[in-house]
């Protein structure tokens, strides 16, 4: 029973910030915990890594959201179904929504504080999303919570994606 | 719908939840606190690329000022130098979404370098912190309204 039996990716064009977290994750009692210094530094290392998590920052060369939905759909891509917690200094709605349509498992703010990334590690690792898979969108469900039964999927969109959902 | 496979989880034999209780915290907490030296200098090499980069002022100065100052309030959050961050936030306010081509402030823009450098020298100062970030702010809400812009960030 440890954490030490995942490996961590940490993809950020900020050396400071890359160590901040690899700390955060090393003393947490994570394993290996590798970085990269752009998305397509961490689009190769995904590759020859298998990270089990990728934290990545939407803000660095190559552009997160790009690299976010590289990982997700380019049919290159080494594992799609990776969680990934995407970083971004903005929390406002219309970033939080490209990350979230991009494909993030979860998106951590800046500033970074043990207590936030903890509690996204917490939620990829404890409560994972299914996974969707549809010529739309390709990522974990955007949904937090599934509809009850008094309160029906009613949008056209949602026959689609019960078509596709591919449980990871 | 099925029920998710969870292979994270798996690997790991218990809850995350559990593992990564107050201790790991701590223990994290301490980590971090450990790079606040270099942060720290980290953070005074770029107010210095701040005022090296304001003196030209083309618009390019203006976008890397912007990117500094984002970058300083970020490390600065994590850190918890409230000064430096609050007067990082307010560079970051009034360049934000500065018009391509305007003429930027120059006097605003050479007083919140300034602050800057003081809000440096006195990290822990909590009445200093409050008195300057709050005048730096007033600063650039009513220069941002003289320019046409909302005060604040829409």
């Amino acid at each position: 029973m440890s954490l030490r039996a995942l490996d961590v990716l940490v993809a950020d064009d900020d050396g400071l910030t890359r160590s901040i977290v690899s700390d955060i994750l090393r003393a947490s009692g994570l394993g290996k915990v590798w970085q990269a210094a752009s998305g397509d530094e961490a689009f190769l290392a995904l590759s020859y890594r298998r990270p089990d998590i990728v934290i990545l920052d939407l803000n660095m060369p190559g552009d997160g959201a790009s690299t976010l939905r590289r990982i997700r759909r380019s049919p290159e891509s080494p594992d799609p179904h990776v969680a990934v917690i995407a970083m971004t200094a903005y929390s406002d709605l219309r970033r939080i929504e490209l990350l979230r349509d991009a494909g993030a498992s979860e998106v951590v703010a800046k500033p970074l504080s043990v207590a936030s990334l903890h509690a996204r590690l917490t939620a990829v690792i404890d409560r994972p999303r299914p996974f969707i898979v549809s010529s739309a969108y390709v990522g974990p469900e955007r949904r937090r919570r599934a509809p009850s039964a008094d309160c029906p999927r009613r949008r056209l969109a949602d026959a689609h994606a019960a078509d596709t959902l591919e449980v990871s | 719908m099925n029920p998710t496979t969870n292979k994270l989880r798996s690997k790991v034999g218990a809850s995350a939840g559990l593992l990564l209780d107050r201790q790991a915290r701590a223990q994290a907490e301490a980590s971090v606190q450990t790079l606040a030296p270099e942060a720290f200098v980290s953070c005074e090499r770029r107010v210095q690329e701040i005022c090296d980069v304001l003196e030209g002022l083309p618009d390019r100065a203006l976008r890397d000022a912007f990117a500094l100052a984002h970058e300083i309030r970020g490390v600065a959050g994590t850190f918890g130098w409230n000064a430096l961050g609050e007067i990082a936030d307010c560079l970051c306010l009034y360049l934000d979404d500065f018009p391509e081509g305007g003429r930027a402030n120059v006097p605003l823009l050479q007083s919140l370098a300034g602050a800057l450098k003081a809000a440096l020298r006195s990290q822990g100062d909590a009445d200093l912190v409050l008195a300057l970030s709050a005048e730096c702010r007033a600063m650039v809400r009513v220069i941002r309204e003289r320019e046409g812009r909302s005060p604040d960030l829409l």
